[in-house]
Formats: C-alpha cells, structure tokens, sequence
C-alpha cells in the first residue's frame, strides 16, 4: 500500500462500512490516520444532508419488567442502553455512576447526555433535590452538575445541553464536545409551577427562572409532550399542549431570552386528532412537528420556515410540509398510540402501540420494523443516542490530539486529586440529606 | 487514429510499453477520463495512457469489454427481454471470476480504475480489499496491505486505551 497515492488508499477507505473498522485504520499509520482525519474525506464517507443512518447508536432507555416483578427482582437489573443492531458500542455504561443509585438519562445532544442519578429507595419522580451529572459515555467521562434544589418537591419534564457550537448556530457542526468544553445545561421542572433552569459549565449554581409561564398557567392544563427539548439554529424549544393546541417555549442559547409560540397547526380537514407529536430538527437543520394520528398510521410533518432571528416572529412561519404513510410490518395491524422518541440525524421514530410493542419507522420512506426484542422490558420512556461520526472522528484524530491529552490528562488528574473528595463530600452528604435518615436506620 | 470498423467507432489505446489497443469507442467511454478527452475533441489520434502497464491495461479493457451496456437495436430493447437480474447475476459470478488475482494487480488495477475513473472498476477492487479489512486486527491489516506501523509503540498504547469501542 505504501506505493500507492493517496487519492487510491482513500477510494478503499472510504467503502469501509464499519465505522469500527475504519478507526481501526486509522491506527496502521499515521498516514492513513491522515488520510482519514481530513475533512474531505470525512465529509465523502458520510455526505451532509442525506439520512446519516449510521449515527444512531441505540436508545438510553427505561422499561419496566414485562411479568410482575418477583421478589428479589427489580428494574435496576435492567441495561440502560439499547443498541441498535448495527451500532459499534453494544454496551455503554454511564461512568462515575454513585453506588446505590439508578441512572436516568434526560438528554442526549452532540453525544454527550445529561443524567439524573436516582437513589434506589426513591418511590415518586418528585424529590427535593436532584443529583446530575453530564457525561460522555463513549470517552468514559463525566462532571457532575451542582445539584438542583426546590424547596417543594419536583419532577423534572424537560432538559437539554447547549453545546458551544449552539450558540453560534450558523455553523451546524462544531468541534465534538467534551465534558471538559463549555455547555449549558437547561431543566424545565414543575413543582405545581413550572421553572427553568439554567446552569452553565463554569457556574457552580443553578439560575432559576420561576414567572415564565404565566401567560398560560392560570389553568394549570399545561401537558408537556416530550422530556427532550429540542435544540435547534440556536435555540432551544419546548413542546407542551395546552388545552388542545401545542406551544412552544423557545430559549435562546445564547441570551437564555424566553418566549411562547403558539403553533398554528390547521386542523386536519378528516378531523383526525394527533394522538402524540414530537418536535425534531430535519436534515437541513429546520425545526419541525411530527403528529401522529390515533385512528391511521399516518404521521404528519410540519415544518418551521424562517430564519429564527426574531423570537416573535416564529408562529407565522410553520408549513404544513408532507404526510407519512407508515408501512405496518406484515401480518400485523397495529394500533399506534405514542411516539417514544425520534432521532435526529438518523430520522428514525420510535413508536409504541398499546400492547406495549415498540417499532421503529424510517421518516424518509415510513417503513416499520418491529423491534420490541431490542428491549428486555416495557420501555416507558427512551431517549436516541446518537454521534456525528464526521465530527467525532476529527475531534479524535487532529493533529497534535495526542499531545494534547497527555496535557489535559495531567490536568484533570491534579484538578481530580483536589477536587474529587470534595466532590465526594458534597454528593455523599446531598444523599444523605435526600434519605429519610430514620427510615434508613430502620431498614 | 479513430477508425470505423462495421459502423463502430474505434478509438486506439497506448501502454507507456509500447502496446497498442484498440477498442470501440463505447468501451472505452466506460472510463469518464478518456470520455472527457473524447468528449473535448483531444483524442484525435491515440490516447496515451500513462502509468499503465501494457498488462494492466488489457484487463481493464476485458473489464470495460464485458461492462458497456449494449446499445442501438440491443439497448432497450434488451431489457425487456432478457431479465435484467438474470444479467446481473451473471455479471456478478463475471466479476468475483475477474477479481481473482494476485495483491499487486489488484492494487494497480484500483490504481488504475482510480485514473481512469471506472466506477464500477473501482468499487469491484476496492470493496474486495476492503472486505479483507473489516474482520481483521491490526497487525492483519498492516501486513496484508503491506502498510509499515510507524507510530511510537506508546502512541498506539494510548490510541487502543482511548478507543476501546474500535478495539474490542
């Protein structure tokens, strides 16, 4: 091969399917390392605008067992992550996990996910004070979050991580981040209340924004539709119904700036409702609802047209933009009730019909495939992991990466010797403040 | 040097060995490079195919050869009768046949499917290289393609710890 020019190893290069194999490759030398690193390459082997299939990895999901639970059974001993069959990672532990605690994932963006660890004993979704994290599964590792705090209890309905490059959003893919990069961190809790809250990775606190929703809360029927906010051209949105219509809640990623949009959604000329929508980005990076109708198999596509500079002028701007037929899998009627999640890059939806059967149906073509064996139990709710290989593979092979780590390796073990026992003290203690500490002599 | 023969149009094709080859202008259109020379009226005399030994060349005509879709009266016409999967098929048990050479040929064969832009040429060689690659390990690839490992053994100690997910 070594007599061969370059524009021939990269025509090999480029077939390799398996996005494994191909970084194996880039370990032979560092010739074909650069040859692989370089952005024409990368941008041939996985072409912008098209369906990039091979970025969902699987799903970050949580089931409940399918028989009653026997004793000594409970639903920790189920895996967090769900591959998807062609993915290269079969399994991805959340690292820094706390001992005695269940992992939750709220939000996965740019490949770095947000958790919540849960304490086992825990019985409702509402608590006092929650323990987060963000972490990289992949590089296997993750900075804990301060610890959000209510002074009623509270359950979380929606999150997201803003990544640097969201907040520049003319340039669609950015540097891979890192837990070690800057991102903020947005929570919409609701104690009775709805909040927001904003935690930025150089911050030690949470900010709290509690008198947002007024506009609309005086009756208190506010449905939100989707726990991952969707982040889209440098804003972050929110989709919740309320009495019968969908908003939006937009928040700048760079300002944090807040507003409320109405979508103006025409009513189906059948009269056929949305049994459960979903905001996703489409490939050309336009925000856009998917609805999907309780009485046919059909999804419908709405899509946001506009520059989104001015927060006001969203509601004018959404089209209707096609329908959907999904193709039922053979010798099978079924009767879909709930959108799980969608993928984004992948345009993959994930669906549940109501005998808790999960399928996954192609956004391009509609077709559906079963794929409730994927799962070990119920899912109940699932959040898509998926990876921008291109950036990926550029923010892990650039030139001089390997010096860098050993710099940032050395740094963050100082900073982990210094930091980690106080780390440690605080968690440890938030834990036992969070426990009923009779109940737990008593146990 | 283009020459009619039986109402086909011939073009002549030259090794840097001296060989000549001459082929039907169809065929040699298979290659998008010789199509662009013929196509801005520069190949007029024989085309000088540079880099390409005498041998090499003659397969990737035979490859060219079983490749041109039939045109005129057979064109689409023949479609229809003959089933295009059965043609397929028969192109496929053609081609794993013709790919059955040594490593070194099949290099110069990408490379020169690679400079005469043959697509079908170059999927065909690289796919088959490529199908060698995905299974193996490291060291495999690196001997069966002949690459030398030129990182610091603890370079690739710190890439392997890194990425474990492509290792395992």
């Amino acid at each position: 091969m070594e007599t061969l020019p370059d524009d021939v190893v990269v025509e090999i290069l480029v077939r390799v399917t398996e996005v494994a194999a191909l970084f194996r490759c880039t370990a032979t030398c560092r010739r074909w390392r650069l040859l692989i690193a370089d952005p024409s390459f990368l941008r041939r082997r996985w072409p912008e605008g098209v369906s990039l299939q091979s970025s969902l990895l699987g799903f970050f999901a949580l089931q409940q067992p399918r028989e009653e639970p026997t004793e000594g059974s409970s639903t920790t001993s189920m895996p967090l992550f769900t591959p998807v069959p062609c993915s290269p990672h079969r399994f991805l532990a959340i690292p820094d996990q706390p001992r005695g605690s269940q992992a939750v994932v709220l939000a996965s963006h740019r490949g770095l996910l947000v958790v919540r660890f849960v304490p086992l004993d825990a019985i409702s979704m509402f608590e006092k004070i929650m323990i987060l994290a963000v972490c990289d599964p992949i590089a296997g590792t993750s900075r804990p979050l301060p610890p959000l705090k209510c002074n009623r209890s509270f359950r979380i309905e929606g999150c997201t991580l803003l990544t640097g490059a969201d907040c520049r959003p003319t340039k669609r893919r950015g540097a891979s981040p890192s837990v070690y990069s800057s991102f903020k961190v947005l929570i919409i809790s609701y104690d009775g209340r709805y909040n927001l809250h904003v935690s930025a990775s150089n911050e030690l606190s949470w900010r709290t924004s509690r008198n947002w929703f007024e506009p609309v809360e005086y009756a208190g029927r506010v449905v939100p539709q989707q726990i991952n906010i969707v982040v889209c051209r440098g804003m972050a949105h929110w989709l919740f119904k309320y009495s019968s219509d969908f908003y939006t809640l937009n928040v700048c990623a760079k300002t944090m700036q807040m507003s409320i949009t109405k979508l103006p959604l025409t009513r189906n000329p059948l009269g056929f409702k949305f049994s459960s929508a979903l905001l996703n980005v489409t490939n050309d990076g336009r925000l856009s609802l998917l609805g999907l109708y309780r009485d046919c198999s059909w999804l419908e596509m709405w899509t946001h047209e506009g520059d989104n500079k001015s927060v006001d002028g969203m509601a004018d701007c959404w089209h209707h933009t096609k329908m959907i037929e999904l193709i039922q899998p053979k010798q099978s009627t079924v009767g879909l009730v709930q959108c799980v999640c969608v993928s984004e890059m992948s345009g993959k939806l994930l669906v549940k019909d109501n005998q808790d059967c999960v399928y996954i149906a192609d956004l391009q073509t509609g077709a559906m495939e079963t794929v409730t064996d994927w799962f070990c139990g119920i899912v109940t709710v699932a959040v898509p992991f998926e990876m921008d290989w291109p950036t990926f593979f550029m923010s892990r092979l650039a030139g001089g990466r390997i010096k860098r780590n050993k710099l940032r390796g050395a740094i963050s073990k100082i900073a982990s010797t210094f930091c980690k026992p106080i780390v440690v003290a605080i968690i440890f203690g938030l834990i036992v403040m969070s426990l009923d500490y009779d109940e737990l002599q008593e146990s | 040097m283009a020459t009619r023969e039986a109402g086909k149009k011939m073009i002549m094709l030259k090794s840097p060995d001296g060989m000549e080859f001459e082929v039907e202008e169809a065929v040699a259109m298979e290659s998008q490079t010789i199509r662009k020379m013929i196509e801005d009226d520069c190949a007029d005399t024989a085309i000088l195919i540079p880099n390409i030994n005498s041998k090499i060349l003659s397969r990737v005509i035979e490859y060219c050869n079983k490749h041109v879709p039939t045109t005129g009266a057979t064109g689409a016409a023949a479609s229809d009768t003959v089933a295009p999967a059965a043609l397929a098929e028969d192109l496929k048990i053609w081609d794993a046949e013709f790919i059955k050479v040594n490593r070194a040929t099949r290099f110069d064969l990408i490379q020169a499917a690679s400079y005469l832009n043959i697509k079908g040429l170059l999927d065909l060689t690289s796919q088959t290289t490529i199908d060698t690659i995905s299974d193996n390990s490291l060291e495999e690839i690196r001997s069966f393609l002949s690459t030398k490992n030129d990182y610091l053994p603890e370079e690739e100690q710190t890439i392997r710890r890194e990425n474990q997910w492509a290792f395992q």
